[in-house]
């Protein structure tokens, strides 16, 4: 073998994704939670793709993600397709099925490329950890970025959001069948033959108010640049109080009203106060606090080991049997004598 | 292009068969589709429908019944799980036998059995799985086959649901096994038909190595004739099938020679191919990294190499002398490239390409891109300020709603207890906010590892609890309880049963009434293992009923010696989904304790319409299962049914449900 160091450089850098402008050729990536009808929606693009003499791989992450968590399919067509995954920067369109794992996968995206995001939340657990601040993990307030087209898939469908039905999704792949370009009948088939029996009415209008929803928005203003100008398409980001509440989110304002502190709520601090003497070291308050704020000490009586993690919700207090639990309220600003907390909460009720 | 669609089509319609085979081709490609439609306890997103984009593992499947099996079996584990599952939803059980098995050592040791007796048979396991099978699988190239024995192993590169990545290709070498690695669905189909042939012809079962990305992406596939299910007998060959080390040693002598001849084969198969582009760079590559390499630099010259186990000596040292740059890229360990290395080839590619995680095309991309084969982006690849994309946070795997293994973490969380914990969706009650998991190394090792804390005794007086499921128990959960008894290990062993193999989609195991194709099934029965073992106290408790959980546990706990507790309760999801009365908020009771929330159920969040801290929460309707945890352990008994009495007792039926009927719901 002759070695040669010297060589490089002589190869342009490959296609993954390059000729991309006729839609005989492209890449997607399909974002959800679990049980949001992401790969069902992947094997209808698909069925449409082949049906139109293309050919498709895909690829979809199984194992953990069943649980709830996030749920990604990647999709390629073309005449000739390699890869099963999809370069960053690289796909023509990306489907979120909720709000943040459609913002997640923004980083595949090709300049020029459109992201119908659905405006459905699902604000995971994890975001809500922040109990005494009450600052939330979750971009909700976020700006729409240059190329996310919001999609309120359940007002365009007429429903609840609450009623959490799949095929109300579908309205997003009516939207990506406009831009695609492929024949509405190849699409009709490919949700007939994909989805379960019993919802492929409902998929099917969910496709054509999708589909009529965008071409009358594409009428208006160019998909790629106006999409935030359309402050009715994100109800949470404008002022309409109405639709806020139909997606099931109060709107919270700014951050700084969003992430309003405990302290400023409840006046002060919350401080637990032990009374050593009192205490017989039963460990009811140190099992039933759900922050882990207390815990026994060497001598076997409650001591408060996390203090800046209580949110003053007083269980510990009211549940000792022996009465030595005081929630006291520290207040830094003025100085007001330190108040029981049981009143103020009494006073907010 | 146009000459494959057509294929496709008529393959669909079931025209394209083998002289003689019309009737069964057509009616097993109709099978394929039927079954696709017609499939039953289906989530929509399991079911496939378009039989012309196969997984790979389904893919593998069809090509099993294709060749004319008589058997597949195997433990569930991702990524290997749907093979077994697609494969019995085409078939009949006339048609070929398909069943997990109790682990994959029983596995591999009933596929012997049946080659023995003249059946092709397929094994299916994770990479993890095959150290299980391992003792046998050492052995089995001795004893040979009669029948051709296909173990699919399915390594998972970037542990999307595994505990280690280990590279299995090391194995197959270990074992010196023919090793064959499909790169997509197509040749997932064919690898594994010519896998058969392989191993009857070389006397020896062979590997198919997968990755979960070739596994689990689909691509067209266009099926080849069917054959007939191999005919054949078990006849008595001791020398053969009785490894006593005087026929060992005789058969050590034959396996070696088989090495020798196998080299020599390995120059002449089609599945390696030699792709000649530019002679400037050459690029050796197997697998799902072949498509890579294919994508980011098409013009390079590429030896693909479909038979990773031989490789072909002569094959890749005159495709070295043909390039000036050899490369090698392949995912995890630098397998190839030790074994170039043996033959004098110096190849680059372990400097540019990372030796952990998955390879994905940008990774080949910025690999080539450092060794100056690509120029170096002018600007960042991802248009950077293009897409100002805001901060998301992680979603991580979560225990569904209505969970009956959350019960027990909830309360292990409050007994302090040091938790050794096991393989199976519970592996999350490590995560916040249940967070009540010490460890998790392997299949059933929390007993042992639980023995072993227990026996070195410092926990600072915390006691010591071992938490598996059912199924993970029946695979390797009994030796180490025997030992614990034996041992009188000061213990408590929490067997959380919820009839089904969970994290992998719900299969069946013995201790369910069912097989994998719905049929009933003699179920074993896990406490009446745990009392003939002689544990002398077993406790079966419903995990719905947080009282009595509580006090099982803490009982179990403090008895000496090893006392085991079932929380038993069916999946929420599985077999079939489970819901009951929905729960909601009394926002006039609720003060936002946030004791609900150490739950962990996705159901439960906190109220964005109520201006008041700390956050109140409120119940995703949609979501609810209607268990009543919540409701049970809230202090201010704020969470209510539609029809429950503001102060009233929150059992429902659903909680007083008999304790030993896992199987059904109250």
């Amino acid at each position: 073998m002759a070695s040669n160091q010297t060589a490089g450089k002589v190869m342009t850098n490959g296609n993954g994704g390059e000729n991309m402008a006729s839609v005989r050729s492209g890449n997607l990536v399909l974002g959800g939670v679990g049980g949001q009808g992401i790969i069902t929606a992947s094997n209808t693009i698909s069925y449409v793709c082949i049906e139109a003499g293309l050919n498709v791989k895909k690829s979809e992450v199984h194992g953990m993600s069943q649980r709830g968590g996030a749920v990604v399919s990647h999709l390629r067509f073309g005449a000739e397709v390699h890869s099963v995954i999809v370069e960053p920067g690289q796909a023509e369109w990306i489907l979120g099925f909720e709000w943040e794992e459609g913002l997640r996968y923004l980083e595949y995206l090709k300049p020029g490329g459109v992201a119908f995001v659905s405006t459905e939340r699902r604000i995971p657990p994890s975001a809500q950890v922040d109990r005494r601040g009450g600052k939330i993990n979750y971009p909700l307030d976020s700006e729409v970025p240059v190329g996310v087209v919001p999609v309120d898939t359940y007002r365009i469908v007429g429903k609840a959001a609450s009623e959490r039905t799949a095929s109300a999704q579908t309205v997003l792949l009516g939207a990506l069948s406009v831009e695609m370009g492929l024949p509405v009948e190849l699409w009709h088939k490919a949700i007939e033959a994909t989805v379960p029996p019993k919802t492929i009415k409902a998929n099917l209008l969910s496709f054509e108010n999708g589909r009529s929803w965008y071409e009358e928005r594409k009428g208006g203003a160019t998909a790629r640049q106006g999409a935030s100008s359309h402050s009715e398409d994100y109800p949470n980001r404008s002022t309409n109080g109405n639709k806020a509440a139909s997606s099931g989110i109060k709107k919270l304002g700014s951050s700084s009203e969003a992430v309003m502190s405990i302290s400023s709520w409840m006046g002060g601090t919350p401080r637990v106060e032990i009374t050593r003497a009192w205490c017989k070291g039963c460990n009811i308050c140190v099992s039933v606090c759900p922050e882990r704020v207390l815990s026994i000490d060497s001598q076997e009586i409650a001591v408060v080991s996390e203090p800046d993690r209580c949110t003053g919700c007083g269980l510990c207090a009211r549940l000792c049997p022996d009465l030595a639990i005081d929630i006291l309220l520290d207040e830094a600003a003025n100085d007001e004598p330190v108040q029981s907390l049981a009143k103020k909460l009494g006073d907010n009720r | 292009m146009k000459k494959e669609v057509v294929t496709t089509i008529e393959a669909k319609s079931g025209t394209v068969v083998a002289n003689g085979h019309e009737d069964v081709a057509k009616r097993r490609l109709g099978g394929v589709e039927l079954a696709g439609k017609s499939a039953k306890h289906e989530s929509a997103e399991n079911v496939t429908l378009y039989e012309g984009l196969l997984s790979g593992n389904e893919a593998i499947a069809l090509a099993t019944w294709h060749s004319g099996a008589g058997m597949a079996v195997g433990y569930p584990g991702t990524p290997s799980t749907e093979t077994l599952e697609y494969l019995a939803k085409i078939t009949s059980a006339s048609d070929i036998y398909v069943e997990w098995s109790t682990n994959e050592k029983v596995a591999m040791d009933v596929a012997m059995g049946a080659s023995l007796a003249g059946d092709r048979v397929l094994v299916t396991t994770k990479h993890v799985g095959l150290n299980v099978a391992m003792d046998s699988f050492m052995t089995s190239p001795f004893i040979g086959v009669n029948g051709g024995v296909v173990i699919l192993d399915a390594d998972d590169p970037g542990m999307h649901s595994s505990q280690n990545e280990q590279d299995n290709r090391y194995l197959a070498r270990f074992a010196g096994v023919p090793m064959l690695e499909p790169s997509d669905s197509q040749e997932a189909y064919d690898f594994t038909r010519a896998a058969f042939e392989l191993s009857e012809k070389w006397d020896t079962p062979v590997m198919l190595r997968m990755t979960t990305r070739v596994s689990h992406s689909r691509s067209k596939v266009t099926p080849k004739p069917v054959r007939s299910p191999r005919k054949g007998e078990f006849h008595r060959d001791q020398r053969k099938y009785v490894m006593l080390p005087g026929n060992a040693r005789a058969r050590h002598v034959f396996h070696l020679d088989r090495l020798a001849k196998m080299d020599e084969w390995a120059e002449e198969v089609s599945y390696n191919s030699e792709e000649m582009r530019s002679s400037q760079v050459g690029v050796v590559t197997s697998g799902i990294s072949y498509q890579y390499v294919r994508d980011v630099v098409p013009e390079a010259s590429v030896l693909k190499l479909g038979l990773t186990f031989p490789v072909p000596k002569q094959k890749l040292r005159s495709f070295a002398s043909k390039v000036d740059r050899l490369f090698v890229v392949e995912e995890l360990e630098p397998y190839l490239k030790d074994e170039m290395a043996i033959l004098g080839l110096v190849a680059e590619g372990a400097e540019f390409f990372p030796r952990n995680g998955e390879l994905s095309p940008r990774l080949v991309r910025e690999g080539f891109q450092k060794a100056g084969v690509l120029e170096a982006p002018k600007e960042l690849p991802l248009a950077a300020g293009t897409h100002s994309v805001p901060e998301v946070g992680p979603r991580f795997p979560l225990l569904c709603s209505g969970c009956s293994h959350a019960t027990p973490f909830f309360l292990l969380r409050k007994f302090d207890a040091v938790v050794a914990g096991d393989i199976g969706c519970y592996t999350l009650g490590a995560t916040e906010p249940l967070a009540s998991m010490d460890t998790c190394l392997s299949m059933g090792s929390s007993i042992g590892i639980a023995i072993g804390l227990a026996k070195a005794g410092r926990t600072g007086g915390r006691p010591v609890v071992a938490v598996l499921g059912d199924s993970t128990f029946l695979h390797a959960g009994i030796p180490p309880l025997i030992d614990a008894v034996h041992r009188e290990a000061n213990i408590t062993v929490v067997v959380l049963d919820n009839g089904t193999t969970a994290m992998t989609g719900g299969q069946p195991h013995p201790a369910t009434s069912s097989g994998i194709r719905g049929q009933s099934a003699p179920k074993v029965d896990i406490p009446a293992i745990c009392s003939a073992v002689g544990v002398s106290q077993v406790i079966v408790v419903d995990p719905y009923d947080v009282g009595a959980t509580s006090m099982a546990l803490q009982n179990a706990i403090a008895r000496d010696g090893v006392s085991v507790v079932i929380t038993a309760r069916s999946c929420v999801e599985s077999p079939v989904k489970s819901r009951g009365r929905v729960y909601h908020i009394d926002t006039n009771q609720c003060d936002g304790c946030q004791l609900c929330m150490n739950l962990g159920c996705p159901a439960l969040g906190w109220d964005f319409s109520l201006d008041v801290m700390p956050k109140r929460i409120t119940i995703d309707a949609a979501l609810c299962s209607g268990c009543t945890v919540c409701a049970q352990i809230c202090p201010q008994g704020a969470i209510l049914s539609a029809d429950s009495e503001t102060n009233g007792n929150h059992k429902t039926p659903a909680t007083l449900a008999s304790v030993n009927d896992s199987g059904k719901r109250g």
